[in-house]
Parts: structure tokens; C-alpha cells; sequence
């Protein structure tokens, strides 16, 4: 299928389409060129220059800052972190927002409710969601810890401090954001599930398919178009965590939960290092295109190419 | 024909449906929750442990702390209008190129939708110093356009208005054109009608996205006043003003303006997403 067609034959021509045209393209063209096109030039133009604390551009250096920032193991443990947080968080989310979307699916009174409370995560965007852990997590007075020490697995006069901990950092950070994007996910796949005709489950049931049969054979085929857009759209949110991080972790302990967005803003705006930055720019950016590109592969349904 | 077992087994089945229901709501909410209790909670059992769960002698210092001291208020105004700023902007400049592309021949069509298009895949994050540069360069830094301007086209946006745009029936058009209407007028008046679900689709996910912000506000704007929301909770729990009940208090009330809207529009917005964003 086009995007356009060639098939604009029902419009009637008429003198002047031309300067609508432009006029109609360029506020969104001057958009994208100067807030996406221009910067993203002028960032990748920084790695191959001095850049002082100040921001000023010195001489060209070529490779220099290139190779020296790709040798830095602080730049592996970024991609380490950001990779395990995306495993984390995008399955998760995805998963349970179906399960809620599934549990929410046929009507029942007073089932407006749960849908609202189902969705209400989603009024706890970005970092609205870690304060409100901060207090769960406090290490003394924190309901986790006193849920932990309930099931027996911290000792009567243990404290736990999660988000210094070297293993469970990242994932008290990722459980915050699962938490805080089921909302979303329960909205996304609930919108998906009222797109699948009754009628095929009716006649599943006549045929004596059972509930998982239905749900594997006829709801996710049906819904998979949703599934496609919400893996994308979870997978480069978490790809791009920067504000739970900031309020939870700030990338400690050691580097543990210092993702790629976290490292890039660290390295531009708290180390003055702009050329560092630049190479973390094209970094994150490469890995959001192999991201792009491998998701496309997976989830493009046959005969649906969006050439214009 | 229904009989007083299947009656009964569908009642049963009803109570169980409200036992799981109810179980995840309660999971849902306990962080909320929690924070609730612990912003009513009075400075003297700040250290209470186990975490009440019921607040005794609830006072509301918290909220009225986070109020005076803590601009919350200031913070959801400007945050709401930046939103909105966004969203009318991405909308109407979605909507002018996505009917050139779709609907007007002109040299250059294919590859200026490339073009656009394509800024569609590249992160914000990414190009966020350049932009932080020309922000400076313009002598932008601590104002309202710094946190708008940037974000007013979207490539995506784009996107996604052409493919719902060339699913609107041309002889509608060709009909309209004949009785007189030009390209704006077709545009207000057939195009953005038939496909309202999509547009209403790119609004949400537009203003949702300008809500949740937290990297390039807190990069371009310092003075308290001009603050949203995200930088609002920021300053809150870096402990400006010291205490968990004011953090409570302001989380819960900054997540209120979206959980209001949630409210108003849940309906359309499940019946926008179906329509909108997947199915053509």
C-alpha cells in the first residue's frame, strides 16, 4: 500500500496547489530540520573537536575523542545496564498490561472503576512514579523493607537500602517503571482487545475452543498490530530512562544503573566533557535504529509496506 | 433457555471475576496508597515503623507545605500549558503536511516525506545537545519557548496522519471541491473530521509525552517559576523541603491533573487508540 497513491486524480488540480503545498509542508519541515536534522549534525560535529567546559569548539582532532570514548569501560557498562533495564522493564510491562486488559475485558458492574484504577498509573508519568517509591524504599521506615522481612527474607533488625545495592538497584528502578507504565499498557492493549469482533469468539465457542485456545489462536493475532506498536513504543522508553534514575539512583552504585541517557547527560552537563556527550549521542542513537530495525523485522506483518 | 444453575454458576463466576479484580486494584494502588497515609502522617511518628497503614491523627501539613512552600500549584499550570502548547502545536503542523503528502502533487512530495519522516526515528536524547546549543545561541535558556518551540512538528506525527489521511475517501473531497471548498477548507472540514480517531490518538500520546519530560526542562530552565511538574517532584524530593510527608503530598498532587483527565476522557480515549492508532 502507498502512503499517498499515485491516485490524486479525484482531487481537482488547480493553479496554486504548489504554493499551498509549500506553505502546508514547511512549518513541520522547519521543525524536524532545525530541532532534529541541524542539532543532530552539530552534536555528532562535536566529537571530532576539542570542546572546553565551556562548550567552545577548539581544534579538530579527528578520531581522537571517537576512539577514546569507545575504549572506556565505563561506556560498556552503560550499554550493560541500559540492555538488562530494557529486558526488564519492556516484557513486563507488556505481559501485565495484557493480563490486566484480559482481566478487564468483559463487563461486569462497576467495572468502569477498575478500569480507571487499572489505567491510573499513567497520571504517575516519569519521575512522579520514583518519589513516590522513595518513600516505599526509605531503608528503615520503607514498606518494602517491612513486606521483606514479613516473608522472612530480611532478618528482624536488617535494614535494606535497594537502590545502593549493587544487584537490585537496577531492578528496584525497572519494578518503579514496570509499575508506573502498566497504565499505559492496560489502555493500549484494552483499546486493542475492543478492535477484536465478538462474533470470532462466539463461533470458537460453538466449535469448543477453551479460554487459552481463543486467546492464543484468535486475540493475539487479532491484536498483534497493538503488540508491535507497544513493544516499539516501551522498548525505546525504557532504551531512553533518564527520570527515575535521576530521582532513585542518580547511575550509582557504581555505575550499576548508569543507563545511556544518564552517561550522555553526566558526561555534557556535569563533567563539561561536550565531546564525550557527542560520542554517547551517536551511541544511543545507533542503538535506537538497530533497535528500530530489528523490531521492524520481527513484527512486520507480510504485505504491509508503507512506501509513499 | 437459562436455568437457575447457570444462574448460580454465573454469579459464582461474577464473585470470583471481583476477587482477582479487586486483588490487582489493591496491588495497583498500594503505592499510592501508602503515600497517602504517609503524607497525612504527623512529624512525631515520622520514624514509625512498621509503615501505618492507617493514619492516626492525620493532619495535613504535608499538602499544605507542598502547596505554599513547594509551588506545586505553579508547577501543574505551567506544565499544563507547555503540554498543551505541544500538542496543538504537533497536531496542526501533523496536519498541513500530512495533507500536502497525501492529497497535493508538488516536486519534491517523496522526498521531503522522507525527510520528516525519518527525524521520527532519531531520540530526542540524541540530538539533545545540539539543541541544547542553539538554545543557548538564541539566549533561550529559562523560558517558555525553550521548553515548547523544540517540540512543535513531529516526524512521527506525520507518519501517522498521512496513513490515516490517504483512508479518506477522495470522492468526498472531489465532492467538496466542487462545491467550492479550498485545501483549508477541505482540510477543517473533511479530512480532520473522518479522521478525528487518529488525530485524537496523536494528541494523547503528544501531550503525554510532553507531560512526562524530565531531561530537557531540567537542562533549560532554572527559575522556580517556569518549572513543570517532573522538575517540580525533582525539587521535592532532593529535599528542599526535608521531609517524606511533603514528598508525598507532592507526588499525589501532581499526578492529579492526569488522573483527572484519565477520568474525564477514559471512554473516547480507549475508543481514540482503537480506532486511531493500529487498524486502518
Amino acid at each position: 500500500m502507498s502512503v499517498a497513491g499515485d491516485d490524486v486524480s479525484l482531487i481537482v488540480p488547480r493553479r496554486g496547489d504548489r504554493l499551498v503545498a509549500a506553505v502546508f509542508v514547511l512549518p513541520a519541515l522547519v521543525g524536524v530540520t532545525v530541532f532534529v536534522l541541524f542539532p543532530f549534525v552539530s552534536s555528532t560535529r562535536l566529537a571530532f573537536f576539542r570542546v572546553d567546559r565551556f562548550g567552545h569548539i577548539g581544534r579538530y582532532v579527528g578520531w581522537a575523542n571517537v576512539t577514546r570514548v569507545l575504549r572506556l569501560p565505563e561506556l560498556r557498562t552503560s550499554l550493560a545496564a541500559t540492555a538488562k533495564f530494557v529486558l526488564l522493564v519492556t516484557p513486563a510491562s507488556l505481559v501485565l498490561g495484557l493480563a490486566l486488559a484480559v482481566a478487564a475485558y468483559r463487563p461486569l458492574r462497576g467495572i468502569a472503576l477498575f478500569r480507571v484504577v487499572f489505567s491510573s498509573t499513567i497520571a504517575t508519568a516519569g519521575a512522579l512514579s520514583a518519589a513516590l517509591f522513595v518513600v516505599l524504599l526509605a531503608p528503615t521506615t520503607g514498606a518494602v523493607r517491612y513486606a521483606l522481612q514479613s516473608i522472612g527474607l530480611l532478618g528482624p533488625n536488617e535494614t535494606i537500602n535497594l537502590l545502593s545495592d549493587n544487584r537490585w538497584a537496577i531492578v528496584a528502578v525497572a519494578t518503579v517503571t514496570v509499575w508506573s507504565g502498566l497504565g499505559l499498557s492496560f489502555i493500549l492493549f484494552s483499546a486493542a482487545l475492543q478492535g477484536v469482533p465478538e462474533v470470532l469468539y462466539e463461533s470458537a465457542a460453538l466449535d469448543g475452543c477453551n479460554g487459552w485456545t481463543m486467546f492464543r489462536y484468535i486475540t493475539v493475532p487479532m491484536i498483534r498490530p497493538m503488540i508491535g506498536f507497544a513493544t516499539i513504543a516501551f522498548t525505546l522508553n525504557a532504551v531512553l530512562i533518564f527520570g527515575q534514575i535521576d530521582l532513585l539512583t542518580k547511575g550509582g552504585p557504581g555505575h550499576r544503573t548508569d543507563v545511556l541517557a544518564y552517561a550522555l547527560y553526566h558526561a555534557s552537563f556535569r563533567d563539561g566533557d561536550q565531546a564525550k556527550g557527542a560520542v554517547y549521542s551517536v551511541v544511543l542513537l545507533v542503538v535506537c535504529l538497530l533497535l528500530g530495525v530489528i523490531q521492524m523485522r520481527f513484527l512486520r506483518r507480510r504485505h504491509d509496506d508503507d512506501s509513499l | 433457555m437459562t436455568t437457575r444453575s447457570d444462574h448460580r454458576r454465573r454469579r459464582v463466576g461474577n464473585a470470583a471475576r471481583y476477587v482477582v479484580l479487586g486483588g490487582l486494584a489493591m496491588i495497583m494502588l498500594a503505592p499510592v496508597y501508602l503515600n497517602a497515609v504517609n503524607a497525612v502522617l504527623p512529624i512525631k511518628y515520622r520514624f514509625a515503623y512498621p509503615p501505618p497503614l492507617i493514619p492516626h491523627e492525620p493532619q495535613l501539613d504535608g499538602f499544605r507545605i507542598a502547596i505554599t512552600q513547594g509551588s506545586v500549584l505553579r508547577y501543574m499550570v505551567n506544565s499544563f500549558v507547555v503540554s498543551s502548547l505541544i500538542t496543538v502545536g504537533q497536531v496542526v503542523t501533523s496536519c498541513l503536511a500530512a495533507y500536502a503528502f497525501t492529497f497535493l502533487r508538488f516536486p519534491g512530495r517523496k522526498t521531503l516525506f522522507w525527510v520528516i519522516v525519518a527525524s521520527a526515528v532519531v531520540p530526542f536524547e540524541a540530538v539533545i545537545l545540539g539543541n541544547y546549543r542553539t538554545i543557548v545561541w538564541l539566549h533561550w535558556l529559562d523560558s517558555y519557548p525553550a521548553l515548547t518551540v523544540p517540540f512543535l512538528a513531529s516526524g512521527a506525527g506525520v507518519f501517522l496522519l498521512t496513513r490515516a489521511f490517504r483512508l479518506v475517501p477522495r470522492e468526498l473531497i472531489g465532492a467538496a471541491q466542487i462545491d467550492g471548498c479550498g485545501h483549508t477548507a477541505v482540510l477543517r472540514n473533511v479530512v480532520m473530521p473522518v479522521a478525528r480517531p487518529t488525530i485524537a490518538a496523536l494528541a494523547v500520546l503528544s501531550f503525554l509525552g510532553a507531560w512526562s519530560q524530565y531531561l530537557w526542562p531540567k537542562l533549560v530552565i532554572n527559575e522556580t517559576s517556569r518549572r513543570t511538574v517532573q522538575m517540580g517532584i525533582a525539587q521535592l524530593s532532593n529535599g528542599e523541603l526535608n521531609s517524606f510527608s511533603v514528598l508525598s503530598a507532592g507526588a499525589i498532587l501532581l499526578s492529579l491533573p492526569l488522573l483527572i483527565i484519565l477520568i474525564m476522557f477514559q471512554r473516547q480515549l480507549v475508543r481514540g487508540l482503537t480506532a486511531g492508532l493500529v487498524d486502518r
